[in-house]
């Protein structure tokens, strides 16, 4: 086992919460983000809704973590 | 800069890191009662009898450091809102953790095959830690 990471649930909110962090912390930034596509939303039962964001990897300082 | 979990059991402390011992080979590195304290605890911070509970401990996951306490002890810790991901080397040491933590909780979502892991899943442990178990796709 390597490391344990806290991740996040935002429930919609992911991307303005990432966005928010990174503005609050120097050395900060957005790593990858993957996005709900038109499958995924029918599958978590977000019909006519691909906007939510289930996983959201950023940087701080070396430290990865998610947020979804 | 470091930002780490830190985790209110609100009475159930003790079980817990006995509990990940197990589970995970958790490695307790610091525990510190209320009745230890240097500072006398605030009147009505914690109910009476509850001298013994956990104030503050702190214990290692492989490399990490996450933080626990009994927090206000009123023996309902709740959970919400987010999940401790674990990195497993491979599938099979995913299997092992994640039906050591899963002993007494509940799958959130079996483990399998996803487009982001090759052996993924989620549960809820008999405290209401989410976990996430997932072997890091090989980049």
């Amino acid at each position: 086992m390597q490391k344990i990471t806290p991740f996040l649930w935002f429930d919609d909110k992911a991307e303005e919460a990432a966005k928010f962090y990174v503005s609050v912390f120097k050395n900060s930034k957005l790593g990858a983000v993957s996005r709900y596509g038109e499958s995924a939303a029918k599958a978590s039962g977000r019909l006519g809704h691909d906007r939510g964001i289930p996983a959201r990897w950023t940087e701080i300082r070396g430290v990865e973590r998610r947020a979804g | 800069m470091q930002a780490q979990p830190y985790l209110f059991f609100d009475g159930r402390c003790e079980e817990a890191l006995e509990f990940y011992k197990k589970a995970l080979g958790i490695k307790v590195e610091m525990l510190m009662r209320f009745s230890e304290s240097p500072d006398p605890v605030p009147p009505g911070m914690i109910p009476p009898g509850a001298e013994k509970k956990v104030m503050h401990s702190a214990f290692r996951v492989g490399e990490t450091l996450v933080m626990a306490s009994d927090g206000n002890c009123g023996n309902k810790p709740s959970f919400q809102g987010f999940s401790l991901s674990v990195d497993a080397k491979n599938e099979d040491e995913a299997d092992t953790l994640f039906a050591a933590l899963l002993d007494g909780g509940k799958v959130q979502m079996p483990l399998g095959k996803t487009f982001f892991s090759p052996r993924f899943g989620m549960l809820t442990d008999r405290f209401g830690v989410g976990w996430m178990v997932i072997v890091p796709q090989a980049m």
